[in-house]
């Protein structure tokens, strides 16, 4: 009789343990969003409690790899905030506001700032005085210094700047003109935002759409040596200053005559006309493949908002078009951020450190609460390619149009651009590139002033004014 | 001041309630003597004593607000109205069940009282007045034990009819129709029609023993699944589907009934998933909330947004956002609760649901009587699904499913079927214990 209750139970039993099961993986869920997941969730511009913890907590200081305070809270007598940016358009937008909405790591960081992991004494004092707790620290990995001389270096024009350590993928300066002084962000607001020309508000370092120019021939030259794996070293070409096909007439810079080439000098030169023949010679859907790998139209993980390029060959391009997009005119357009992780990746074997700014975050006694590093890596391109690659940027330096960075205490590897925007050919100055130093870290700089002129007279002096500062 | 005080008394009071999960848990094992037993209970009944007076307390000083004092005092005398029907004018009801509801209640009234006076007063009174309608239940069913069997096709009738008529006459509120109004009152039937449907499954498979007849069993139940579906109450007929699977396998014991109804489920969630664009959009809000959080992805994010924001202590009562989880207060109450009273709070809370299910799974398997055993089983497995969906809806383990949390979620049609449900289950238990102590008696006197 036993057994047979045993029995009869038994499915009784069993459904009891799947509940059993059921709630236990309820309660080991809830558990496991708290400790893993709820920092990165909650961090969200539709969370509107974080701004009510304004409430309890003083909005954390923003401070640059070294410490030195680029934003923080002032408190007067009656306990009115104030938010202060001791270098003011420096660092506008890289470090971004809080008052008018929120922009760059005032917005990236909201959370952070507004909690506080001071000691539980602390806090326990502060609750009975009625006195609000100090927010987290930010610390960032710019570099003051290299800001200050990039930022100096833009002189006047519009345009952006960046620096980044190619093996880690800490961003170590970010400039991006026009800007604005944060410290007065209340009363410019609305000028700032009604302003269509300029924009001020646009970090273009991460966001802005540039035309490649000659920067471009980087991807241009990758492509011919993939589709001509065997031959490559056999290019030549007789520059007369320009070339025709199909109607369409395209010019070296200024018309210059390059003579007899190959395919090192025709790069170092940037000549125009050598490589609107090489585009002449490429397969549409390679190059649109290549084009994905280099990031075009790709999502990276970026903690702040950025774009990629686009770059669009329609399969039935006529020879005017593939003459254009082999020298980086046409409709293809790169941000400053994709360039500057695809020379990093020339230097890195072919692979992308994820750039990262947050380097870490400090409650207010100076412990370290939780630290970040680059969680990411793109392969852009095989490591042959990118040895390859970087023989020919060298030779930009040592021969070609960036020998202002030659004969330095450092290595210096990279490409001009000057990207024609509009018919009265004005253009924008670029450069892309990195530089070594035994015993340093590879540093790789993206410069692009907006219709500045030449990149070779332009945007390479800024370059070299950076890679002086620091090594 | 009052502000302070709720900010930190969640400290105190989580530690009390962790006593209160412990005493739960502990006094379930043999080994403990009725004395301890008993004491326990007690304690447990202080515990909620000064979580109920003390919360209310400062939010009346905190809002200013006289109402919070009537609440309180109705809240009050709910919690002492269930242990006097069931347990002194009823004696035999289990002592620490009731301490589980009035646990759950009184959670959701704190909740409630802040977030929606209204709709605190209506909870309240709705629950006072289940309290006194459904107290004559355990009578009727002791009186009555041998008749409900056999009414198997008056509980089909009854469940299929409010089915279709809700499906027919009823309001589409969220792309789905659950509540129709009657006399002007909004009342969801599906509430009641799981209560049914249980008597109608237990009804049935006593006189299945053959194939044939647990066709017929999946047929007729199968016809209340899908008025559900068509009525687009997916959350309905998932919980109306796992009474049956449930009820099913217990009765037939083949081990492949439930692999294949889950495979059945899944099945059906796929489907789902490619033709109703309302399931689509509820399992893209459940895979990545925060990229439709604009959109379907709203109600999740902020409802883990409350959850997460405040650390494990929570906000302080009254002093989180609830108001910005849409239906906050029905199916998202405990995200609320997770929010202003923390989630260690809410932790203990999955963890006394749990302990609840368990002393139902107790009383079932204490039943004799095979009817009542699977009307038991029937209304435990219902009770325990529902609440692991609402909560798995709230913290995105599951998709969110529109349903409510027995006893804590506002909503009369809700809150009158669990006490229902509770009335049915202590009904159920005294007669078994009645007919026990007499069996008792009688084996003595022939001694």
């Amino acid at each position: 009789m036993k057994k047979k209750k045993e029995e009869k139970n038994r499915g009784f039993l069993q459904v009891s343990y799947i509940f059993l099961a059921a709630f236990l993986l309820l309660f080991l869920y809830l558990i496991f969003y708290m400790v893993f997941q709820r920092d990165e969730f909650v961090n969200n511009s539709y969370n509107k409690r974080i701004d009510a913890m304004a409430d309890y907590v003083v909005r954390g200081t923003i401070t640059s790899s070294d410490g030195t305070v680029l934003a923080y809270t002032e408190v007067d007598e009656e306990g009115n905030e104030t938010r202060v940016y001791p270098y003011g358009e420096m660092f506008a937008h890289v470090v971004g506001f809080s008052t008018n909405g929120k922009l760059g790591l005032e917005s990236s960081c909201n959370y952070y700032l507004l909690s506080s992991h001071s000691s539980f004494l602390e806090k326990a004092t502060n609750l009975f005085q009625g006195e609000k707790n100090q927010g987290d620290t930010a610390q960032t990995t710019l570099d003051v210094n290299l800001q200050q001389v990039a930022y100096n270096a833009m002189s006047g024009y519009d345009g952006a700047v960046l620096v980044m350590e190619v093996k880690t993928g800490r961003i170590l300066a970010c400039v991006s003109e026009p800007g604005f002084d944060p410290n007065e962000i209340q009363e410019i607001y609305d000028e700032l935002v009604a302003d269509e020309d300029s924009s001020a508000l646009l970090n273009r370092a991460f966001q802005g759409l540039y035309t490649p120019g000659s920067t471009f021939k980087i991807a241009t030259l990758l492509e011919y040596i993939r589709e001509n794996p065997d031959t490559y070293g056999d290019y030549a070409y007789t520059c007369t200053g320009s070339i025709t096909e199909d109607g369409q007439t395209i010019r070296c810079y200024h018309n210059k005559v390059h003579g007899s080439e190959d395919l090192m000098t025709s790069f170092a030169n940037s000549c125009n006309a050598s490589f609107a023949n090489i585009g002449l010679t490429l397969d549409i859907d390679s190059f649109q493949s290549l084009s994905t790998d280099l990031l075009f139209g790709q999502d990276v993980s970026f903690e702040l908002p950025y774009r990629m390029g686009t770059f669009s060959l329609d399969t039935d391009a006529s020879e005017a078009d593939l003459m254009e997009i082999a020298i980086g005119q046409g409709k293809t357009i790169v941000s400053p951020l994709q360039m500057l992780m695809i020379v990093s990746a020339i230097d890195n074997g072919g692979t992308a450190v994820q750039p990262y700014i947050l380097e870490s975050i400090q409650n207010s006694d100076g412990e370290t609460v939780k630290s970040f590093s680059s969680e990411e890596s793109y392969t852009l391109m095989s490591s042959e390619e990118a040895a390859l690659l970087q023989v020919f940027l060298r030779d930009v330096v040592e021969e070609g149009t960036a020998t202002a960075l030659n004969n330095q205490s450092y290595t210096a590897y990279g490409k001009t651009g000057s990207a024609e925007y509009n018919e009265d050919g004005d253009s924008h100055a670029w450069f892309v590139g990195y530089a070594q130093q035994e015993g340093m870290e590879d540093l790789a700089v993206v410069v692009v002033m907006e219709g500045a002129g030449a990149g070779s007279s332009y945007a390479v002096p800024v370059a070299k004014a950076i890679f002086d500062a620091y090594y | 001041m009052a502000e302070m005080l709720l900010r930190i008394i969640n400290y105190p009071i989580t530690f009390l309630l962790l006593f209160y999960v412990f005493d739960s848990f502990r006094l379930l094992k043999g080994g403990t003597t009725e004395e301890m037993r008993l004491r326990g209970y007690k304690r447990q009944k202080v515990l909620l004593l000064v979580i109920c007076t003390v919360y209310f307390l400062l939010l009346y000083f905190y809002l200013e607000d006289i109402q919070m004092l009537y609440l309180y005092f109705l809240t009050l005398l709910f919690c002492v109205l269930l242990p006097f029907i069931y347990r002194t004018c009823y004696m035999g009801a289990s002592e620490i069940m009731c301490n589980h509801v009035i646990f759950l209640f009184i959670s959701g009234m704190l909740l409630l009282s802040r977030i929606s006076t209204d709709k605190a007063f209506r909870q309240v009174e709705i629950g006072l007045a289940g309290l006194v309608l459904s107290s004559g239940i355990p009578y009727l069913i002791y009186k009555f034990k041998g008749t409900f069997r056999n009414w198997k096709w008056v509980y089909f009738a009854v469940g299929v009819v409010a089915l279709a008529a809700v499906f027919l006459f009823g309001s589409y509120s969220n792309g789905a129709k659950i509540s129709i109004s009657l006399f002007g009152v909004y009342i969801q039937p599906l509430e009641f029609v799981k209560i049914s449907f249980v008597f109608f499954m237990a009804a049935f498979l006593r006189d299945c023993h053959d194939l044939k007849s647990y066709m017929q069993v999946s047929v007729l139940a199968a016809i209340h699944v899908i008025i559900l579906a068509l009525s687009k109450d997916l959350g309905g007929a998932l919980i109306l589907f796992v009474i049956y699977l449930v009820l099913l396998f217990v009765a037939t014991e083949k081990w492949y009934v439930l692999p294949a109804g889950l495979g059945f489920v899944l099945l059906m969630y796929v489907f789902a998933n490619l033709f109703f664009t309302h399931v689509h959009a509820r399992i893209e809000a459940w895979l990545d909330p925060l990229s439709v959080i604009d959109n379907q992805g709203y109600q999740v994010s902020q409802s883990l947004f409350g959850i997460g924001t405040w650390g494990w202590f929570g906000s302080g009562l009254g002093l989180g956002m609830p108001e910005t989880i849409p239906v906050v207060v029905q199916d998202f109450l405990f995200s609320a609760i997770g929010e202003e009273l923390g989630v260690l709070y809410a932790l203990c809370l999955i963890l006394i649901c749990f302990g609840f299910v368990l002393l139902l799974f107790n009383l079932t398997l204490k039943m004799k009587d095979s009817f009542y055993r699977m009307v038991a089983l029937g209304l435990t497995t219902c009770y325990g699904f529902q609440t692991f969906l609402t909560i798995g809806g709230c913290i995105k383990f599951i998709p969110s499913t529109g349903v409510a949390l027995p006893f804590v979620s506002y909503g009369g049609s809700s809150l009158l079927a669990s006490i229902l449900i509770f009335s049915i289950l202590q009904g159920l238990s005294m007669t078994e214990n009645k007919k026990e102590s007499q069996h008792e008696k009688e084996k003595r006197r022939k001694k």
